[in-house]
């Protein structure tokens, strides 16, 4: 009777440890086999450029092949929401981006979407958003166009790619704080067709990131008058912020790496940690220095977490009051 | 010229051995009867995305000319136009095969596509800088009415019944404007369905209206010919296909020349496509000949000025396709795909951003035509051959390869069925006399023409006359609108009164 009880609570403590052993193993093993990359965005635009050429230094960094898939749609909700479905496993990672955060939770556009079950590994890139006009405009200075909006209230045309969009809300925001108003023209092609039209002088005025009209400044066909970051940015030291002028605007587009929530602890820290070291590799530097732009970061998975909740509280709030105002329909 | 400056891609890369294969495959797809080039760059399509950019366009290219040629030469053997741009030439070609010179229709047929399509080629050369910089003063109004002047030649040129064309075209703009809204990313025509916000994709809607669709019409379709050697091609010479001197001499430059413009302004002409500028060309040829008599019996002119012009058609198309993302015709609305696949938004500022992609493809366009006159020559009395495949075996591959290669580009089992559901609509419409070009040009320009519209009216606070107060948007106004009045009304009325009076 009690060899027997001895020998099932033997069984019992071997299977545990056995089970134990496998996690264990798991976790030490991984990866284990190759890594599937959701881009929900589509092949060769520039998220999924500067997402790639990432994913080739953390291929280095994790020791694993890391394929990339592209699943565009519903602005990049198809993708994010395939993510959440996968299992946390490890072997399935995905970039977001600002409509992934905002967009796409906000106007509920694939059902059962929710970024809490994602847990974010960290920030690739983080772009101020920041305002631009054609390189002759008369308008030196960001003081230069609120004077003049002031005057003229509703008249200056500014452009943006979506309404309620990642360019929108800011002019909006400043819109309140300076006391004026602008003319919001959207061009849903991108910022190719807003780099068009500063050149073609159509509209005056852009609200870009500083990626979107990189292409257009060092054509010489653009300038920049004030970013929307906390600190004025590297490669334009001479372009004030918004804060120096006095309107508290804080705002940019990220990139960010997410997983499903229930990855194990173990291996969540290890793609953590080599993300992080990802960011340190020779050749990542080299490609984003040919790149140009700027903008490139690296915020490790808390500080990713508290961003992306503190982001979604004020622009859900900021959404919800221009719902209220007839401004966006959602 | 910059672009001659990338053409060391094709010294450094399999380019050239892949615009080889893919004139290969253009050109078969485009011979056998019932499987079109349109069809060929549908199936490729999926597979693009994980090509390199140069090479899948450089593919492309081939396919597309390739698929030009093939079909005139099914036409001239067994006189069943291999394509619908190659009817003309059947017409006259296959005359000259009863009468023993299968070579010789043959031969200029290829002759005549190398002079249109390589003087086509310099043509965009040269002009797509100028017409690039022209664009740059195009503002969004100008845009707009662009785009709808090239609707309004979908719906008018590409069908028997003008009616049938305008719905047709209707049905392609109502299938664009399924899924987000592009400027407040509300959901619209979803019926509630979740899946619907992803919209319906480019590739989906080719894949259905081509591959699909087109096997369900063989399906139907019972091979009446017999393919014999009637002509006794297997037994020509190399140098049967050689165009004679005296040849040349009737023909003469002036109707090459001209042949090749008309094609190459069809070409730009947004919706107009390969059989329009065939079917011009050759008009204007047999106005313009002294030998008229000859025309309709086996006119070699005839030949050449068809072949000319639909060759000269594919470099022209490229135009409109690569600066406002207007295809010209069917073939150029698939390499559009192809753009998107791999992010090149077109625009003349791409011109100036990727020059390395788009150079060896403007060269590649420059290369093909000589291809069909050398492979003409050499292989020429083997085409034959090529006809007699057995079709069983080869729907089910097509069947297969599509719906696979459409699964592997979207991931998305909905893209699968969705495609199965347009194939199968489009099939239905198709066997009730509904063109499938406009459709497929409608759900492509709808997207461009609301949003040119909308931003538009947000530049112009709402003014609707902005569209009548710029020269651009006037003049593309009004040419849609003479359009409009000739193809829809007068020409029309006009057939009527000549039917009356028989």
């Amino acid at each position: 009777m009690t060899l027997k009880r001895i020998g099932m609570l033997l069984l019992c403590a071997a299977i545990a440890l056995f089970s134990v052993g496998t996690l264990v193993a798991q976790a030490a093993d991984y990866p284990a086999s190759d890594i599937k990359h959701i881009m929900p965005w589509g092949a060769g635009g520039g998220t999924d450029t500067v997402m790639r050429a990432f994913m080739n230094s953390l291929e280095k960094t994790l020791g694993a092949t890391i394929y990339t898939v592209n699943l565009p749609g519903a602005k990049s909700g198809q993708g994010g929401a395939e993510l959440m479905d996968s299992a946390p496993d490890g072997y399935t990672i995905g970039s977001l981006t600002y409509d992934g955060i905002i967009t796409v939770p906000f106007f509920g556009l694939v059902p059962g979407y929710d970024t809490a079950r994602l847990r974010f590994v960290g920030t690739v890139t983080d772009h101020p958003t920041v305002i631009a006009v054609n390189a002759k405009s008369p308008w030196k200075t960001m003081e230069d166009v609120i004077e003049d909006a002031r005057k003229n209230p509703g008249t200056i045309a500014i452009s943006n790619v979506g309404t309620g969009g990642v360019w929108h809300l800011p002019v909006l925001e400043l819109e309140q704080l300076a006391g004026v108003t602008f003319r919001h023209v959207a061009f849903p092609g991108g910022s190719g067709e807003q780099r068009e039209a500063l050149l073609k002088r159509e509209v005056p005025l852009a609200c870009s990131s500083v990626g979107g009209i990189y292409p257009a400044i060092k054509a010489g066909h653009a300038r920049l008058l004030a970013v929307m970051g906390t600190e004025r940015f590297a490669d334009f030291p001479d372009v004030p912020t918004f804060k120096e002028l006095g309107y508290d605007l804080n705002w940019g587009s990220m990139r960010v790496i997410a997983v499903p929530k229930d990855v194990p602890d173990e291996i969540f820290n290890k793609i953590e940690a080599a993300a992080a070291k990802a960011t340190e590799d020779e050749k990542w530097k080299t490609w984003l220095a040919e790149s140009g732009g700027g903008g490139w970061i690296w915020r490790d998975s808390a500080t990713t977490e508290q961003f992306v909740k503190d982001l979604q509280a004020k622009v859900f709030k900021l959404m919800d009051e221009l719902v209220a105002a007839g401004t966006i329909s959602k | 010229m910059e672009i001659f400056k990338t053409a060391s891609v094709f010294l450094e890369t399999p380019a050239l051995l892949y615009l080889f294969l893919g004139y290969s495959i253009g050109f078969f797809f485009g011979a056998v009867p019932g499987l079109t080039a349109t069809l060929a760059i549908s199936l490729l399509l999926p597979l693009t995305f994980s090509m390199a950019p140069v090479t899948a366009l450089v593919t492309c290219v081939g396919i597309f000319v390739g698929g030009i040629y093939g079909g005139s030469v099914t036409g001239t053997l067994i006189n069943i136009p291999g394509a619908p741009a190659s009817a003309i030439t059947t017409m006259e070609a296959y005359k000259l095969t009863r009468k023993g010179q299968a070579a010789r229709a043959m031969g200029q047929g290829a002759f005549a596509s190398m002079i249109g399509g390589f003087i086509g080629a310099l043509l965009t050369l040269f002009l797509l800088g100028p017409i690039a910089e022209l664009s740059l003063y195009f503002r969004t109004p100008d845009k707009f009415s662009l785009v709808l002047m090239a609707v309004v030649v979908a719906m008018l040129l590409n069908g028997e019944s003008l009616l049938k064309g305008v719905i047709a075209t209707g049905l392609g703009l109502m299938m664009g404007s399924v899924g987000l809204d592009y400027f407040s990313s509300a959901p619209r025509l979803t019926f509630g369905l979740a899946t619907l916000t992803q919209g319906i994709q480019l590739l989906t809607v080719v894949v259905g209206t081509f591959a699909v669709s087109e096997i369900l019409t063989q399906l139907n379709v019972r091979s009446l010919v017999t393919i014999d050697d009637s002509a006794g091609i297997g037994k020509a010479r190399m140098k049967d296909f050689l165009p004679p001197k005296a040849d040349l001499r009737q023909i003469g430059p002036i109707n090459y020349l001209r042949s090749t413009l008309i094609g190459f302004v069809t070409g730009i002409l947004p919706g107009a496509g390969a059989s329009m500028a065939s079917l011009m060309a050759y008009s204007v040829a047999k106005t313009c000949s002294k030998r008229r008599d000859e025309y309709g019996e086996g006119s070699i002119e005839g030949i050449a000025a068809s072949e000319a012009a639909n060759n000269a058609m594919c470099p022209g198309a490229i135009i409109p396709m690569m600066l406002f993302g207007i295809p010209g015709d069917s073939v150029t609305a698939i390499i559009l795909g192809v753009f998107t696949i791999h992010g090149l938004i077109p625009g003349p500022l791409l011109l100036i951003e990727r020059l390395d992609l788009l150079g060896p493809m403007l060269l590649a366009m420059l290369v093909t035509p000589v291809l069909i006159f050398f492979t003409a020559v050499l292989f020429g009395r083997h085409y034959l051959r090529i006809l007699k495949i057995r079709k069983s075996f080869l729907y089910p591959f097509i069947a297969m390869a599509a719906l696979v290669g459409l699964y592997a580009a979207t991931y998305s089992v909905f893209q699968m069925v969705m495609t199965l559901c347009i194939g199968f609509a489009v099939y239905v419409l198709k066997n009730e006399g509904y063109p499938s070009v406009p459709f497929l040009l409608g759900f492509i320009l709808g997207p461009l023409m609301e949003t040119f519209f909308r931003s538009s009216l947000s530049i112009s606070s709402g003014d609707l006359t902005v569209f009548l107060t710029s020269p651009f948007s006037l003049a593309f106004l009004i040419i849609s609108a003479l359009f409009l009045f000739i193809m829809g009304i007068y020409l029309p009325r006009k057939m009527e009164t000549a039917r009356r009076s028989f």
